[in-house]
């Protein structure tokens, strides 16, 4: 709920005022239905890797006895309330062996169990009934899970694995980012241990700063999004690294086509602490290099990336560990072109010099601490920091006169240099409170001082060494401070029933404040043991925005914060969906859902990436936006076979009044129709087929769509017509024009090997193995004739069929 | 197996039910742009009214007559003067005008009265338009001085012009010079290249054979103004009678609204880093602009050299 809205944002603040309301008087009522439970006893604990002793999230305890159950929390942790007397405990975890135990218990029990991890391919088992028991939007994806899907160069990329979930769309081929439900790339939180990453993108976003190796697993909210996350509008995607190893010392190498991958890990005291570190760097410029020789001093280009991870965990009890989790990362690339064109009379000499670099440097200390068996806390201090460069320089050497006896000589210089840098500093807090079986409380804050720069652009112009014009512009910096509390019952009403409600309050501090309220409501309903209904609703914030340059493919964005003229975005995402299980271990799922958003930014029109004389505020115009659509899936996780459907039909709209004359047009990546069919087949313990078709509509681009001749203003004199006449002002849609149909088939053979200390691992695979050609970008031209156009459109496609092989060797 | 397909598609029902009960903002509807129109009505002088059609992109485009639309009835009225019936003047009707356009019986109009356009042309809905003419405003005074050429700029007559911005309604404006090479014989005008470093300009266009800058009284609201600009005078030889019209056009918010984004489409143009920018138009069932203008104007005569 927004403080102070217009007058059309009065209706629905009244809406967000009666979900208030409601859950107000749901918070008064729940106690007395809390009072009435019979006397219970809590087993609380760990649930970890019995080998590397690492803290396993989201693991499912359920007790047989009394049909209760529950998750083990984001530091492994559990919690669970039955009634006393005998407990049958069965704990499960996907690629884990299931365990089960059964004892007597009449006080508050502490229960650490250690599951053990299937060892090579095998068929995963699901047990229980609590299958279905998974909130709407949310998923969980495991590192290990991705590690057989073929994927581009064989790079196993978390974002990429992503991109195959129903109702999360990439953005052009290859992209790493994710478009939750129409929402923009910029509209998904993205946390890496909790810190806010800013940008994941190696190699102009084709691959994500995700190490696979440094990884443990991604969880994504789509539909309900928890209050303990706030500051995107579209979805929270919360990335966590491995924890190291607690028993053991290990390592792996692992080497592809792109790039190559160390892993260290193990103890540094057993059991008590241990560490993890992790190193990739790319070698395109390695294979560059002896091309660029032979090519002479002309032409060369050169791209590198690298990306560390490093995270040591103490235990400093059984109640209290730390954590210490960095990132560092960066991309760099360079080019120059130099073309000569030379007569007997003139030379001209033409070199264009280009580079490019961005990265992310993260830190994290994070506190957990066991205050009970029912109060668990945890603490964090992050910084992180984002910078980005640019730089373009065009030299050009005129020579007039007869070969050898040059008379006239100029040169002209012209360089752009463009950068923008991010800064956060951020404490959290997030305290969980197990106040009964039925009743969980989450509370905590959050408060981030950022550092905004978002561009520095300097462009000089020189003239035989004369400069002629600098222009030095830096935009203005911000010192903003965001702070956010929240607060989250969670009830379960008998066996049927679970509501989760409570929402978060932000306060925003820039050039203007801003208070704002999000209430956020999930309730789950379970009519039949097959049968999963819920319904969510949530509103969410975001108090920055990312400005794109529609005509530059990569470079030109900019993260900028919410100002008194760029107003905080807003979303409204209302969600319903079943889950069925149709036959055992077949689950078909749909979810429908509905977004409103707020306060969206774009570039005016005309708009140019070289105007140095505006601020980005004066260049910008504010906007609305919808999305709507159904997700479904078909997913058969067990045996021999496991297959997955996904279908989604979605929409995404924009509506801006300075934009496209006012009428409504589709977002970007607005892609109707979503398909894709994985199967992956266990041929033996030690090989795995898998395969995955994609079909995705094309997403949309502005092109002119005709042209017409009109008089640029009044004739010039009264009694003589000359109107002057502009023979072709083209005339543009906003995203009017539809790419064609995107789709490809890949496919992957995993194969396992080595003696048991000795891990080694052969992935072959081809990408895109019917070779479609795919349209990356399309352009528009027109051959001119004597007296007439002729238009012409052409495209450029980015990857054709591309096999690859990767290997990796561990101990 | 049924009463899963009943629970499906009693989700896909509710499903339906709960996106047709979500918000749903209307935007305007898209207009028919077959066919564009330019007209600029002015205080003292004849209507010319260019009808030509809009290619599709997918359509090879003809410069010239073969866009032209010839068979369309025009007609401009406002207030209480008569219906103007406009005619259609072929091509080549005169050597130094081309022809293929309408023209208006009638160059007198009235001030702050309201003009409404109709064009009918068969199979197509009647495509319309209206604008309030302005009341001119009168340059009270233009201070003049030539600087000679050198060897970076050419010779170019810098102005200081004076007039009073009415203060009762908002003004836009726009200037212009017109260059007559010998203004004893009937040789061809040409538009004078204007500049305006000075600070009330918010805008100007300088492509082929045009060249105005404009602005609006956002900071003149009322005030006697000085307004400061140059003129290109390399077109003018120094061996004929030579003359210059120095035109404060008062126009309509309508024009205003067009300039601004004809200088805007012709910056994007230009700049492959721009986003694409648009031509505003005011002609429904078409495209294109009907605006409307009053001159005020001073003519300064430079003899030639003996």
């Amino acid at each position: 709920m927004q403080t102070c809205l217009n007058k059309k944002g009065k209706l629905k603040n009244s809406f967000s005022q009666r979900t208030i309301h409601l859950q107000i008087i749901i918070f008064l009522f729940l106690p007395i239905s809390i009072l009435c439970q019979p006397t219970t006893i809590t087993i609380h604990g760990l649930i970890e890797d019995s080998a590397s002793g690492e803290r396993l999230q989201n693991a499912n305890i359920y007790d047989l006895a009394s049909k209760r159950g529950a998750t083990s929390n984001g530091y492994g942790l559990y919690s669970l309330s039955v009634p006393s007397g005998t407990v049958k405990l069965f704990v499960s975890y996907v690629g884990y062996r299931s365990y089960e135990t059964e004892f007597n218990a009449t006080n508050d029990t502490n229960l650490n169990f250690s599951l053990l991890q299937e060892s090579e391919i095998k068929e995963v088992i699901v047990k229980g009934s609590r299958i279905l028991n998974s909130p709407s939007g949310f998923r969980n994806l495991q590192m290990k899970d991705i590690s057989s899907i073929p994927l581009l160069l064989g790079e196993p990329d978390l974002m990429k694995a992503v991109q195959y979930l129903p109702g999360i769309l990439p953005g052009s081929e290859g992209n790493t980012g994710l478009y939750i439900r129409g929402g923009n790339a910029d509209q998904t939180l993205l946390l890496l241990d909790g810190v806010n990453v800013y940008n994941p993108a190696h190699l102009y976003g084709f691959f994500s700063i995700f190490n696979p190796e440094a990884i443990n697993d991604i969880q994504l909210f789509t539909g309900y999004i928890p209050p303990k996350f706030s500051g995107r509008l579209s979805g929270i995607a919360d990335v966590r690294m491995r924890e190291g190893n607690f028993n053991k010392t290990s390592a792996s190498v692992s080497i592809g086509i792109l790039a190559s991958n160390l892993r260290l890990e193990g103890p540094i005291i057993k059991n008590k602490s241990s560490y993890l570190f992790t190193a990739r760097r790319s070698y395109i410029d390695l294979f560059l290099e002896p091309m660029q020789v032979h090519l002479g001093d002309y032409d060369a280009s050169g791209y590198a990336f690298y990306d560390l991870n490093g995270k040591i965990n103490f235990k400093l009890s059984e109640k209290s560990r730390i954590y210490i989790s960095s990132y560092n990362g960066h991309d760099n690339a360079e080019s120059r072109n130099t073309t000569l064109i030379s007569d007997s009379l003139y030379s001209i000499n033409n070199s264009i010099e280009e580079s490019l670099s961005w990265g992310n440097t993260i830190v994290n200390l994070r506190w957990n601490y066991i205050i009970s068996n029912k109060w668990f806390m945890n603490a964090a201090v992050s910084y992180g920091h984002y910078s980005y460069d640019s730089y373009s320089k065009n030299y050009q050497q005129n020579s007039f006169g007869s070969r050898g006896n040059t008379n006239i000589k100029s040169t002209s210089t012209t360089s752009i240099g463009t950068g923008s840098t991010l800064k956060d500093l951020s404490f959290k807090l997030d305290m969980t409170n197990h106040i009964s079986p039925f009743v969980q409380l989450n509370w905590g804050m959050h408060h981030s001082n950022g550092y905004y720069c978002p561009t520095v652009r300097t462009i000089k112009s020189t003239i035989n060494s004369d400069s002629i014009g600098q222009t030095h512009q830096r935009s203005i910096s911000y010192q903003i401070q965001t702070e956010n509390f929240y607060l989250e019952g969670k009830f379960a009403i008998g066996e049927k029933i679970k509501l989760s409600f409570g929402g978060t309050a932000s306060i925003f501090t820039n050039s203007a404040k801003y208070f704002i309220m999000q209430p956020r409501t999930l309730v789950e309903i379970r009519p039949m043991s097959v049968l999963n209904i819920h319904l969510a609703y949530s509103e969410t914030t975001q108090f920055l925005h990312t400005l794109s340059f529609s005509t530059i493919q990569t470079g030109s964005d900019i993260i900028v914060p919410a100002t008194k003229i760029a107003k905080p975005e807003f979303c409204k995402i209302s969600s319903l969906g079943i889950d069925l299980k149709l036959i055992p271990e077949i689950i078909l799922s749909a979810e429908v859902y509905y977004k409103y958003l707020n306060g969206l930014v774009e570039y005016m029109e005309g708009a140019s990436y070289l105007s140095s004389d505006k601020n980005w505020e004066e260049i910008i115009t504010e906007g609305k936006g919808r999305a709507y659509g159904i997700e479904t899936s078909l997913k058969k996780q067990s045996g021999v076979l496991t297959v997955c459907l996904n279908y989604s039909y979605s929409r995404s709209e924009r509506l801006f009044s300075k934009l496209n004359n006012g009428i409504i047009f589709p977002a970007k990546y607005d892609r109707p129709n979503n398909f894709n069919l994985s199967l992956n087949y266990h041929l033996s313990k030690k090989t795995n087929l898998s395969m995955i078709w994609i079909y995705m509509s094309g997403y949309v681009v502005s092109m002119p769509v005709g042209y017409y001749a009109s008089a640029l203003s009044h004739p010039i004199d009264k009694l003589q017509y000359q109107f002057t006449q502009f023979p072709d002002i083209e005339d543009y849609g906003h995203n009017n024009h539809r790419m064609p149909d995107y789709h490809r088939l890949d496919i992957a053979v995993q194969y396992i090997f080595g003696k048991t200390k000795l891990h080694q691992e052969l992935n072959f695979g081809i990408y895109n193995l019917y070779n479609r050609q795919n349209p990356y970008q399309i352009y528009y031209n027109r051959k001119n004739g004597n007296s007439y156009f002729v238009p012409e459109i052409s495209g450029t496609e980015l990857f054709p069929i591309l096999p690859y092989i990767t290997y990796k060797i561990g101990f | 197996m049924k009463a899963y397909i009943r629970i499906y598609l009693g989700f896909i029902s509710i499903s339906l039910v709960f996106l047709l009960s979500c918000e749903f903002e209307e935007s305007p509807s898209v207009t028919l742009k077959e066919t564009i129109v330019s007209c600029f009505l002015s205080n003292d002088s004849y209507t010319h009214v260019y009808l030509s059609k809009y290619s599709d992109f997918s359509d090879t485009i003809f410069y010239g007559r073969e866009n032209v639309i010839e068979n369309a009835s025009i007609k401009i009225s406002g207030g209480d003067e008569e219906t103007d019936s406009l005619r259609f003047l072929p091509w080549g009707a005169d050597i130094l005008d081309p022809g293929g356009y309408y023209l208006s019986q009638y160059s007198i109009r009235h001030y702050n009265e309201t003009y409404h356009l109709q064009i009918d042309i068969p199979g197509i809905p009647s495509i319309t338009a209206e604008d309030e003419l302005p009341s001119p405003v009168p340059i009270i005074s233009i201070d003049t001085i030539i600087i000679p050429e050198s060897e970076t700029s050419p010779r170019t007559l810098n102005c200081l012009i004076h007039f009073k911005d009415p203060s009762e309604i908002t003004n836009y404006y726009s200037i212009t010079g017109i260059l007559l090479q010998d203004y004893d014989s009937l040789k061809p005008q040409l538009e004078a290249q204007i500049k305006s470093d000075d600070p009330i300009i918010e805008g100007s266009i300088n492509h082929y054979r045009s060249s105005y800058c404009f602005f609006s009284d956002t900071v003149i609201k009322g005030k006697d103004v000085y307004l400061t600009c140059s003129i290109d005078l390399s077109l003018l030889s120094n061996y004929v009678n030579g003359a210059i019209d120095i035109e404060l056009n008062s126009i309509s918010h309508e024009y205003y609204q067009y300039l601004h984004s004809i200088a805007r489409y012709l910056k994007a143009k230009d700049d492959i880093y721009s986003e694409p920018a648009r031509v505003y138009s005011n002609i429904k069932n078409g495209m294109g602009i009907f605006a409307c203008f009053s001159r005020s104007s001073k003519r300064f005569y430079f003899p030639k050299e003996k």
